[in-house]
């Protein structure tokens, strides 16, 4: 099965050479230079199963966009180049984080970690689920999430 | 003549010059003292024109180191903007540069890896080709 990945990223470098490897490695990626697209793409169907994600981001930028994040949405893998603004985001929301620079092999192991560690975790949404079975298998893929991820 | 006139004489003179020199000592003592007054005076209100210029001066050095400071504040605040916006202006550059770098990075990689690919695949057909060759 091919995973799809969202990108969102100001730089146009950045999406295009990550585009370009993600690509290579057989994910079905999408990818945007703006927090607001990357919000209105994890909405549409099918929806990503993860979403890179760029702090610094003219107008939404990627904080605003972990705020808007809900329960079901896929997990996030922060890139940012920033340390400020990495020490200000919420970590409970992140999957994992990759420090800029980082090279092909740094992404592409991450990836792939992130990928095959939320099979067992995420939300199944055309599943019927009781309001109780819900949040259990919430909190279960959020307590993945953190342990798999972290700044 | 009775005896005793002359020492009445002399006694009334000696009174009148006793008491006329305590006339001339008393006057010369309030014209001194008076005359120590008036410098006092003359002191005191000179004293006090230099208080009063020296109070004008302060004031007027107070008046220029609060320009100074006020001056001062708004180079600071000015030297602060500034700093703040080479801070904004150098985290942007780094955030620039470190975004190119990763870019490279990953197209560095990704030319390797393409490269390996590509190799193997003329390793492979200088194979097949050297077996052909062996077989014809």
């Amino acid at each position: 099965m091919t995973h799809r990945i969202l990108i969102a990223d100001d730089s146009p470098d950045v999406l295009a050479s990550m585009g370009r490897i993600l690509r290579e490695a057989d994910y079905q990626v999408t990818s945007t230079n703006s927090g607001m697209d990357a919000l209105c793409l994890l909405r549409s169907k099918p929806s990503p199963d993860l979403l890179i994600l760029d702090l610094v981001m003219p107008g939404l930028d990627g904080k605003a966009v972990l705020e808007e994040l809900g329960p079901s949405s896929p997990p996030v893998l922060v890139i940012s180049g920033n340390d400020e603004e990495t020490k200000a985001i919420d970590r409970s929301k992140i999957a994992g984080f990759l420090a800029k620079p980082f090279d092909d092999g740094q992404l592409k192991r991450k990836v792939a970690a992130l990928l095959s560690s939320m099979k067992d975790t995420t939300l199944d949404e055309s599943f019927p689920m009781t309001d109780e079975q819900r949040a259990k298998a919430i909190e279960r893929r959020d307590r993945g999430k953190k342990v798999n991820g972290g700044v | 003549m009775q005896e005793w006139l002359p020492q009445l004489v002399t006694a009334i003179l000696t009174a009148l010059t006793t008491g006329g020199g305590l006339a001339v000592w008393f006057n010369y003592r309030m014209s001194r003292l008076n005359a120590i007054h008036r410098q006092d005076l003359a002191r005191t209100r000179q004293t006090r024109l230099d208080r009063a210029d020296e109070i004008d001066v302060l004031h007027k050095d107070i008046e220029d180191l609060r320009t100074d400071r006020d001056d001062l504040k708004k180079e600071l605040a000015e030297v602060r903007r500034e700093f703040a916006a080479a801070g904004e202006k150098a985290n942007q550059v780094v955030s620039d540069l470190k975004d190119k770098l990763t870019a490279s990075l990953i197209e560095q990689g990704r030319l390797r890896e393409r490269e390996q690919h590509l190799e193997k695949r003329v390793h492979d057909l200088e194979a097949e080709l050297a077996k052909l060759r062996g077989e014809q």
